[in-house]
């Protein structure tokens, strides 16, 4: 009786957690066929994100390793920043 | 003569401290009401439109303190903008050199810097550029909302958030540099109170010392 019969939302996405039993294909009730998830989706959640994290984690370990070893240089080398008067 | 005698030199114009304090609490603002966008446990406070309207009142004060200081001074911005994009062999041998002198404070091998080092330099370019697309991108995304297509919409929030990421990291540097490194004893005293001591400025910036004592001692004549 429904040749084209279908079930959506099991598989699209990985599963919409709502399923449709359709009468026919999915075209037909102007569902998208095939859908994806869009590209800045994908870019923001596994590139931006742990992007984000990492150059703002390294920049302040970074700057606080620096901290650390240039008071150290300058204090043994007795305050280069005020030498060199000539 | 007078440069040479007196112990200290401006560095910074009081107009440019006052755009540089405007731009820089704008910025602050900016990055923290976008920050919690940036982070989704702190997305909630997002919710109610408050964030976002003061996101766009930042926004609006980021742009029009730069169109002001440039219908004001001119001459002044013009050249300002200029020296973020002349870049010559010496910028290669300060990047050669820096790391020995910001870490071990060895001088040796750095050359003589002008009025910006190349490190500021850089810093100011990234200023320019990001200020440019943070502004670009904003705007389509708050005037073109519903008129662009949803693929625009959210490419401009990408290199929007890409911005984010590059000029916030660089901002902590920037802190770091001119208020907690060791060497940087009155980059400070400079954005603060706009003068330098001529023994700081020989130092760190002797291109721009040796100018304007060329320039002071030709005016005593």
């Amino acid at each position: 009786m429904y040749p084209n019969a279908s079930l959506y939302g099991e598989k699209e996405l990985g599963g919409l957690h709502v399923m449709y039993v359709l009468n026919d294909t999915p075209d037909k009730y102007r569902l998208p066929v095939d859908p994806k998830f869009p590209a800045t989706a994908i870019a923001w959640k596994d590139v931006i994100q742990p992007l984000g994290w990492a150059v703002g984690g390294l920049t302040i370990l970074g700057l606080a390793l620096n901290y650390i070893i240039a008071r150290e240089a300058k204090m043994t080398k007795s305050l280069p920043g005020k030498k060199e008067n000539k | 003569m007078t440069t040479k005698n007196e112990s200290v030199i401006e560095k910074y114009s009081k107009a440019g401290r006052i755009l540089h304090n405007i731009h820089t609490v704008a910025f602050v603002i900016l990055f923290l009401t976008g920050l919690i966008l940036f982070i989704p446990q702190l997305a909630f406070l997002a919710q109610h439109d408050w964030t976002r309207m003061i996101h766009r009142v930042a926004a609006a004060i980021f742009i029009l303190a730069p169109l002001t200081y440039f219908i004001v001074k001119p001459k002044a911005a013009l050249h300002a903008v200029k020296q973020a994009f002349v870049w010559g062999k010496d910028d290669l041998g300060w990047l050669k050199a820096a790391p020995r002198y910001y870490f071990l404070s060895d001088e040796e091998g750095m050359p003589p810097q002008g009025e910006m080092n190349t490190g500021q330099k850089l810093w100011w370019f990234i200023v320019v550029v990001f200020s440019a697309v943070f502004i670009a991108t904003g705007l389509v995304m708050l005037l073109l909302k519903n008129i662009a297509p949803p693929e625009v919409f959210q490419w401009m929030v990408f290199v929007h958030d890409v911005s984010f990421i590059v000029t916030g990291a660089m901002l902590f540097v920037h802190i770091y540099l001119g208020v907690i490194h060791p060497l940087m004893t009155e980059a400070w005293k400079a954005i603060s109170t706009g003068v330098v001591s001529a023994e700081y400025a020989k130092s760190h910036h002797r291109l721009w010392y040796d100018e304007k004592v060329k320039k002071a001692d030709e005016k005593g004549k």
